[in-house]
């Protein structure tokens, strides 16, 4: 007789409480970012210059705009995902280690949404 | 915990150092780099729409010696990060393994991170 809970064997999860969710999240978004970064790579090479007027003119772009989205929000995503990494295999002390956590999801979220904001603003015109 | 004087298995300073190992650190590294790099394209973009003024402050950071390298290292960061992901999607797939495919990969994944680089900064000039 199984004493988990038929939600747990549902979820099939186990005591770890986590799945294949972190690693699959990392690997989509590395094969979005594969194809988003080389596009990126090619636009800074074929854009007119960095002058003000001509960066706006870039952003400005529809297809610019879709795909600079694509890519702050997917890096953003990814980032997101291996700092995490990072600080839970760095940072010890439960307080330390969560307040890190945290702050990191803030900040990625924070730099995304201002981001996203200047590129809809730029598109726009406004 | 005591130890009775048994022997200790060898640990990380015994041995000669893998070019697997490196790679591993640098993929972690460069990875680190360009979060930080992910504030600069983003502040890149939000000057740009708060107007000419802050983003000739921005780009003037950008344009000042510091600034050149930092940008060069985000280069080798991406294309170094790029291609070994790859190498890792490979892995994924269960292939690569074997002690000398996986030193023969190490070594031509950061030559061709290198020579990306090099390429991108040379179109670019």
């Amino acid at each position: 007789m199984s004493l988990r809970t038929p939600l747990g064997e549902v979820l099939g999860l186990g005591s770890a409480k986590d799945g294949t969710g972190h690693f699959w999240g990392q690997r989509l978004s590395g094969i979005g970012l594969l194809i988003l970064g080389l596009w990126f790579i090619y636009a800074i090479l074929t854009i007119s210059g960095f002058t003000h007027a001509e960066a706006l003119t870039f952003i400005g772009a529809p297809l610019n705009g879709v795909l600079l989205l694509l890519l702050v929000v997917t890096m953003s995503y990814h980032s997101s995902l291996g700092v995490q990494v990072v600080i839970e295999d760095y940072v010890h002390g439960h307080a330390l280690k969560l307040a890190s956590l945290i702050i990191s999801r803030f900040a990625h979220t924070f730099l995304a949404v201002a981001a996203i904001y200047a590129i809809i603003k730029i598109g726009l015109g406004a | 915990m005591s130890n009775n004087g048994r022997p200790l298995s060898p640990h990380l300073s015994i041995y000669r150092w893998p070019i697997t190992m490196t790679m591993s650190i640098l993929h972690r590294a460069t990875g680190v780099a360009m979060s930080v790099g992910f504030i600069v394209l983003a502040g890149w973009l939000f000057d740009a729409a708060m107007g000419a003024e802050t983003y000739a402050a921005m780009l003037s950071y950008l344009d000042t010696m510091v600034g050149k390298l930092l940008l060069m290292g985000w280069s080798f960061a991406f294309f170094f990060h790029l291609s070994n992901g790859v190498r890792h999607l490979v892995w994924d797939t269960g292939r690569g393994f074997e002690k000398t495919t996986a030193n023969a990969s190490a070594w031509f994944v950061l030559l061709l991170a290198i020579v990306l680089t090099a390429l991108f900064w040379w179109a670019s000039a």
